[in-house]
């Protein structure tokens, strides 16, 4: 008796759970079913159970996500010009890529483009890539390319978070002979992308990238060759220049002024002097002029005479690894014409020989004297003095009126001597000779 | 100038120039129609009408070339602070046989490169750097620009240059760096390498780096300091620099950056510096087989 109303009252619970589950079944028909593949899991989690409203807003933001994503490409295809062949553009987009050109665009529309939402891009992809991690190196190489986006390029951390897409103990060989004959050749491929975007803009690896790379791809990788050849050539490139530039490089265009007229000065004794002229108070609207002079240019121009003119020689460029700036010097032409060697070339290197053969003294021979001339400074050159130069934001002809204004004011002897603007673009020689060949 | 001013640091001794006995005469090269020089050998037609366009020439160049082989005879050593100069760029004749190449002459990019004789009587190096892809299939980097010494006329188409021990240039630079190579014998890997030349492209590379601005530069770089590299990427295995045999210099233009470019160079010059000991700057390390690959 007692054991009948037990399986009863068991019977008559689980009769209730059953209903219940019956219900939630027919309710889960009612949503649409996609395309039977993985992806069609990550769509799951991202969906809500609201309705057919619902539903249809989000089909109009995938649309719209759509249509801007179709509307890049165009753009992008736009201005290259003069294909000889055609290029078809996809009016669909398969259900990985959808996905994954979808997870950038969410986290951008919910905030800044930071190193944190990188990190919740990834995290997302990784939440929902299942067991098999299909998409992973298509994923990986929109990653890299979205790094300069989110100027992260010269961020370690980022760089394994995106090397920890891959997936560990799947990829290694089984013995030697299987490692020489390249298994899995893309997935290998994709990890040396991301070793050389490293070596591009000078990241160098870690012990723990290292360990990364063994776990999923062995010791005995192309992988693993090129990190070790990273570890032995970039430290010892890294210092190979004597005027560097950091990485990243600073925003603030004063700054890179600054940095740009440091190192184009011999002279140690430079004073570099920033004049500001924000009227408003406006921080992006500001100008200014950086002029770099140092005393021994100011005494050389205290000798200089009024009747020589002084020229102001117009743009050049100056580069700081990928940053471009425009330079003006103060200058005056050289003395003397610069005059080029005999066309008979044997006859006038015999006779410097000759001349230079019999250039010894022997203590018997009386000492003539020779003029004693004082040592001519750096800014004494073949082509003229150089006297000042300057940066300016600008680089208009008002503002080099200014820095001349400027300099009046530590060089009185300015105000006397007649200034030439010799101002021309920096592109001027280039142009001209890329017109006379196409003349030609 | 610099050179002849100067001072060595060690032992206070004013540098000196050589009293030696080379000297680099005029090269002609074969042009296409379009003025870019041909490397490749001559056909026998081709050779055939060479000797009849330059008959009268070809018993100069035995001259130069038995000469030189005389004077090898009688060499003088060159002491310490000797100074000797490679190349002179004083006036339009010196800069002839001087060859500028970019990708855009081997359909590999969009950059311009032109040489030519600036204001004060300099050579100017000058062009635009472009870093488009063309639309290959093929390639995912693009944007280089080269300026190739003359190759040594005569028989031995090789410079000799191990009495010294650094490389002079004095130039004016915008800023950028620019890579300095130097490529051994580029005709005679042909002739005795069976498989296409295995060698023909590898360049001893060192960068150069430049300050920028209105200031004449002089970069003093020793010939140990300089690495192997075959076809741009650096070697695994590396060897001291065989300075006996050096075919021609070049300075390559490979930044990655949009723009445009200028180089004004005065002079490039040898120096004997007997302070500077190095042979070698980079560990010779023996490496395992499977290691050693070119990825």
């Amino acid at each position: 008796m007692m054991q009948r109303q037990f399986l009863v009252c068991i019977r008559s619970l689980l009769m209730r759970d059953a209903l219940f589950v019956q219900a939630s079944i027919d309710r889960k028909s009612q949503i649409r079913k996609y395309h039977q593949t993985a992806p069609t899991m990550f769509y799951k989690r991202f969906m809500n159970r609201e309705g057919k409203k619902a539903l249809k807003k989000k089909e109009e933001e995938d649309s719209e996500i759509d249509a801007k994503l179709v509307e890049d490409k165009v753009q992008g295809l736009e201005k290259v010009s003069k294909i000889p062949y055609k290029i078809r553009v996809a009016t669909y987009e398969g259900t990985a890529d959808r996905f994954l050109n979808r997870i950038f665009k969410q986290v951008e529309e919910s905030g800044e483009k930071s190193e944190k939402s990188f990190n919740t891009a990834i995290k997302i992809y990784k939440l929902n890539a299942g067991l098999y991690m299909r998409g992973h190196i298509e994923f990986g190489d929109l990653a890299l390319s979205k790094l300069e986006e989110y100027e992260l390029q010269y961020n370690l951390e980022v760089y394994k978070m995106i090397f920890s897409i891959f997936p560990e103990g799947k990829y290694l060989p089984k013995s030697k002979i299987d490692a020489e004959f390249v298994p899995f050749p893309r997935q290998q491929d994709a990890a040396l992308k991301v070793l050389s975007k490293m070596m591009d803009n000078g990241v160098i690896p870690d012990e723990e990238f290292g360990r990364m790379i063994i776990s999923r791809f062995s010791q005995r990788s192309k992988v693993f060759a090129r990190y070790m050849r990273m570890l032995y050539w970039m430290p010892k490139f890294k210092y190979m220049n004597p005027w560097p530039v950091p990485r990243p490089p600073p925003k603030d265009p004063i700054q890179l002024a600054v940095m740009a007229l440091k190192r184009m000065s011999f002279d140690i004794q430079t004073k570099i002097t920033v004049v500001n002229n924000s009227q408003d108070g406006d921080s992006a609207s500001e100008k200014f002029i950086a002029s770099a002079q140092s005393p021994k240019q100011i005494d050389l121009l205290s000798k200089h005479g009024p009747s020589k003119p002084i020229i102001v020689e117009g743009e050049h460029y100056v580069y700081l690894r990928k940053i471009q700036q425009k330079v003006f010097f103060l200058k005056t032409d050289p003395e003397k014409e610069i005059m080029s060697d005999d066309p008979d070339y044997y006859k006038a290197m015999e006779d410097k020989e000759d001349e230079e053969l019999f250039d010894f003294t022997t203590p018997m021979s009386e000492e003539e004297q020779t003029a004693i001339v004082p040592k001519k400074s750096v800014h004494e050159q073949e082509d003229g003095t150089v006297y000042a130069m300057c940066i300016t934001s600008d680089s208009s002809k008002e503002s080099i009126q200014d820095w001349i204004q400027f300099l009046q004011t530590s060089n009185p002897a300015l105000q006397h001597i007649p200034v030439l603007f010799r101002i021309r673009d920096a592109d001027f020689l280039l142009n001209e000779t890329i017109k006379q060949e196409e003349e030609e | 100038m610099f050179l002849r001013n100067s001072v060595c640091h060690m032992c206070r001794q004013n540098f000196l120039p050589v009293i030696s006995a080379r000297r680099t005469s005029k090269r002609q090269i074969s042009m296409d129609f379009q003025g870019r020089p041909q490397f490749r050998r001559r056909t026998e037609r081709e050779k055939i009408q060479w000797i009849k366009d330059n008959f009268p020439q070809v018993f100069k160049k035995i001259d130069i070339s038995v000469r030189e082989t005389l004077r090898c005879v009688d060499k003088l050593p060159v002491f310490h602070g000797e100074y000797n100069y490679f190349w002179k760029f004083d006036s339009e004749q010196k800069l002839e046989d001087w060859v500028v190449t970019s990708d855009s002459d081997n359909k590999q990019g969009f950059s311009r490169a032109f040489l030519a004789l600036s204001r004060n009587k300099r050579a100017l190096f000058y062009g635009n750097l472009s870093t488009e892809v063309p639309k290959d299939g093929e390639l995912t980097r693009a944007g280089y620009v080269q300026l190739r010494s003359p190759v040594n006329p005569g028989v031995r188409q090789t410079y000799d240059w191990s009495d010294f021990t650094h490389l002079v240039i004095r130039m004016r630079g915008d800023g950028r760096t620019y890579g300095l190579g130097l490529q051994k014998n580029y005709k005679k890997s042909h002739a005795f390498d069976m498989a296409m030349g295995l060698t023909a492209n590898d360049q001893y590379h060192y960068p150069l780096f430049t300050r920028g601005g209105p200031y004449w530069q002089v970069a003093k770089i020793p010939f140990s300091k300089f690495y192997l590299s075959h076809k741009g990427t650096v070697q695994d295995k590396q060897a001291p620099m065989n300075i006996s045999e050096v075919a021609f210099l070049c300075f390559n233009l490979m930044d990655n950056v949009d723009g445009p470019f200028n180089l004004e160079i005065d002079y490039i010059a040898l120096l004997k510096d007997a302070n500077h000991e190095e042979k070698h700057a980079y560990e010779l390390y023996d490496l395992q087989d499977h290691v050693v690959s070119a990825y």
